[in-house]
């Protein structure tokens, strides 16, 4: 279920389940906010393991729907591919000030 | 306005305790997400891109003094200091979170306010004319029978699963300002030749995919027997709808399907089962609801202002705010005052905190305590005495709330957009302030004269991009977000659909189109007075489409 | 869904009670006593000799599926079960209220299916009387009486029982404690 059909590099988000802030996993299973700092993997099997890490049972009640994103790997670290993406990792685009 | 009695309150505070139990019950894992999410849904908190976001209702639009300054506090104690002002006439918090929601229910019950059906497949919040009780048109006044409606749908144990969500809107005015052609149900409250209160009830109108504009399919409904026809009509969508398909499962989809004879008799088959009850609504009930909205003690005043007048003389800021910001009121002496949330570059509906606070203070002052939010993302303040608008206009313009644009080019309708939205598929917001920007100059945009430009982000609709004298579609194009134009819509007694211009447009030429249509019609007007939408009736698309496609 | 599943018990007048009713598939054929619920199909088909039965027969019904052709044998009909294929498809709370309110039928009405703690007041109002209970939360949350915290409803309900106007027409207060 949990089949990649993205090919490239990835890397899974989520939510945070109390503060719904987006936040990305690390290898070891932990979740950071910071997008830089996620690990990402090409290889499908790795792929896979990363996703079935983020939905195995304790993430239940740490985060909100864990999904892979396609990644670049970058000199800073990674980076999000897709505008929504780079929305969700950086914020709105617009800033309120009147 | 209305006030909450001990039942409503208890009720209320029995919906925070239940929602901070379901809160626990998903902490703690004993619900999954998947159970979970209709759940929170039903108290109208959404996870959107970057957090949760919590939609508060706002019935029928009216606001009191008090109950926006406890919306500023939410927004500065537990958001980023704004709020944003929904096309459903509600507030949305876009960083709440989750672990505070039951705190926030309960700061709201404090002021008789929640967030109950503002999100999930139910009855969401009944709107209505936002100028209702004030407008010089006004026929009836709709609020006490949009606060009959309310109550009855709140958490009505049969209509809570619906096929998808029913949108309600009531106007009593025969300008439609409440847009109920294209809501699933549209009612219009007007008299019969007796003087008694009779319905217009108008089924299956929508935006989203496949808009719609709703069928008139009652035209003379007592008003007695207002709840047994809207439960009538409920149950037979309930039964009847599609579930099969989410984009085909409002109602107008069973109306188009089914046709409007076949529906009225299944309606008209359960209505027959259901009237003469429990939920028919003796006059004094009624009246019991139109007490809570009687007219405010107004003072006895002649229908001009000497005040009024010579700052309309003297100052052309002034005057130019009186001419665009101000709508006839009932009463001589008094004024419908629009403050614009749509300053120049700014996100359309948004307002601060110390806005917030700023126009609680004007309307507990000036207005007897009343504001309306629009479902054009603005705010109003119904009963101003016209002496009292110099000040009122200088109060507003000290807190940049004073826009001389209400109804003109850069009065844009937009949904939040890929800036915050999970549902979308490209930015409104950036769309909008950048046209704000091209069209700034306040003469050029009074010589434009009205013109209703409405943009969404995606095919939901949220941006009511259907039914804007031009209208804006946010898609993705192979991850480029691409735009694009309709003509022609309206939301108002005259409802129409957009058309689609042609090609869609690069979020660099957008603004450009936009312009070049906005030229087109100054060209092809017969003078000042034909309004874009009158030209655009007159001479149909294909000018505007020759001027855009040849130039581009 | 993934909800996790029990053993199905059947609630009803506020109690765990043993399960007095089997429910037959269209093919076998019908065991010769005990009380015994069958589709509406089935129904049709074999309606001569089920309305002879002793002992008490019921109709199962799928969501949304039409009353139509059995109206006219409720008087002999001792339940009906509604099904709730998931909990977020509510069509059958409109025909158990149909049911209640145009049909008069009294007897037992029953919530199958995808049934949840969070759902059950909104059935009991529709005219619900009894709930087969799979999922392990909602038997606990019954069994301790942490269901359906909300007296004050804006609307009349299919049960008169329980509830007392209270202030306008529209309004009931539930007299549980």
């Amino acid at each position: 279920m949990a089949k990649s059909r993205l090919g490239g590099l990835q890397a899974v988000t989520a939510n945070d389940l109390r503060s719904g802030a987006v936040v990305f996993m690390r290898r070891d299973g932990s979740w950071t906010d910071d997008v830089r700092l996620a690990d990402a993997a090409q290889d499908p099997v790795e792929v896979e393991r990363l996703i079935e890490l983020a939905r195995s049972g304790r993430n239940a009640t740490l985060v909100v729907d864990p999904v892979l994103i396609e990644v670049a790997a970058e000199a800073t670290g990674v980076a999000p591919i897709r505008l929504r993406e780079k929305i969700r990792a950086a914020g709105p685009t617009v800033t309120f000030d009147s | 306005m209305y006030r909450y009695d001990e039942f409503d309150s208890a009720f209320v505070l029995e919906r925070v305790a239940e929602f901070r139990d379901q809160v626990a019950r998903r902490l703690n894992g004993e619900l999954t997400e998947d159970q979970f999410k209709p759940l929170r849904l039903m108290n109208g908190v959404y996870l959107q891109l970057h957090a949760y976001m919590l939609r508060v209702a706002i019935p029928y639009g009216v606001l009191s003094s008090r109950q926006l300054r406890k919306l500023a506090y939410i927004a500065r104690r537990y958001d980023r200091d704004y709020g944003h002002f929904t096309t459903r006439q509600n507030i949305q918090f876009n960083w709440i979170k989750l672990a505070e929601m039951p705190d926030i229910l309960a700061e709201l019950a404090e002021v008789e306010m929640h967030a109950i059906q503002t999100s999930g497949n139910c009855i969401r919040n009944v709107t209505a004319d936002h100028f209702a009780g004030a407008a010089a048109d006004e026929v009836i006044d709709p609020r006490p029978y949009a606060e009959i409606l309310r109550q009855w749908s709140s958490l009505h144990p049969e209509f809570t699963f619906l096929p998808r969500k029913f949108k309600i809107a009531v106007t009593g005015s025969p300008h439609d300002r409440a847009a109920i052609q294209v809501h699933d149900i549209g009612l219009e409250a007007k008299r019969d030749s007796a003087g008694r209160v009779r319905f217009a009830v108008w089924v299956g109108g929508g935006q989203g995919r496949t808009p719609m504009i709703a069928k008139k399919i009652r035209d003379d409904l007592p008003e007695s027997e207002l709840l047994a026809y809207c439960e009538a009509i409920l149950r037979v969508y309930n039964l009847e709808g599609r579930r099969d398909n989410k984009y085909k499962a409002r109602i107008k989809i069973l109306v188009h399907e089914k046709g409007l004879d076949d529906l009225a008799d299944d309606v008209e088959l359960e209505f027959a089962s259901i009237r003469g009850k429990s939920l028919d609504l003796p006059a004094a009930e009624i009246a019991k609801i139109e007490a809570y909205f009687a007219p405010p003690p107004f003072d006895e005043l002649p229908a001009s202002s000497a005040i009024y007048d010579v700052a309309v003389r003297t100052d052309p800021e002034f005057a130019a705010f009186a001419r665009q910001n101000l709508a006839p009121h009932k009463i001589n002496g008094y004024s419908i005052v629009t403050i614009s949330l749509k300053p120049i570059g700014a996100p359309p509906g948004d307002a601060t905190s110390a806005q917030m606070e700023a126009i609680a203070d004007i309307a507990a002052r000036y207005s007897f305590d009343e504001i309306r939010v629009t479902h054009e993302q603005n705010l109003v303040l119904p009963h101003v005495r016209l002496d009292d608008l110099p000040v009122v206009y200088a109060m507003l313009a000290s807190t940049g709330l004073a826009t001389p644009n209400a109804g003109l080019v850069t009065d844009i309708i937009a949904c939040p957009g890929l800036d915050y939205c999970s549902l979308a598929n490209a930015r409104s917001i950036p769309v909008a302030q950048r046209i704000s920007e091209r069209f700034a100059d306040s003469s050029r945009q009074s010589d434009i004269g009205e013109l209703k430009i409405k943009i969404s982000g995606c095919i939901n609709a949220c941006g009511h991009h259907h039914v804007g004298h031009i209208g804006i579609l946010g898609v993705d194009r192979k991850g480029e977000e691409f735009y694009q134009i309709t003509l022609g819509g309206s939301a108002d007694e005259n409802c129409a659909i957009g058309e689609i211009v042609g090609p869609g447009f690069s979020a660099d030429q957008i603004v450009d189109a936009i312009e070049q249509i906005v030229a087109t019609y100054l060209e092809l007007r017969d003078s000042p007075r034909e309004r874009f939408i009158d030209v655009y009736r007159r001479v149909g698309v294909k000018p505007f489409q020759e001027s855009l496609y040849v130039n581009a | 869904m993934s909800t996790p599943e029990a053993q199905p018990m059947l609630w009803r007048d506020g109690r765990f009670v043993e399960d007095d009713w089997r429910f037959a598939d269209d093919s076998t054929p019908l065991p010769d006593g005990g009380k015994l619920a069958v589709s509406k199909v089935r129904f049709l088909a074999d309606r001569s000799t089920l309305i002879t039965r002793s002992d008490g027969i019921a109709i199962a019904l799928a969501s949304g599926e039409a009353l139509g052709e059995i109206e006219n044998d409720l008087e002999r009909l001792e339940m009906i079960a509604l099904h709730f294929p998931r909990y977020a498809d509510g069509r059958n709370y409109s025909t158990a209220r149909i049911l209640r309110d145009r049909l008069r039928f009294n007897g037992e009405i029953r919530a199958r299916g995808d049934v949840l703690r969070d759902q059950i007041t909104f059935m009991i109002r529709a005219g619900f009387s009894a709930f087969e209970v799979s999922h392990p939360g909602t038997q606990v949350a019954l069994r301790d009486g942490r269901i359906g915290s909300i007296r004050h409803h804006y609307q009349p309900s299919s049960i008169d029982g329980g509830f007392e106007a209270s202030g306008y027409v529209w309004r009931r207060l539930s007299n549980r404690a």
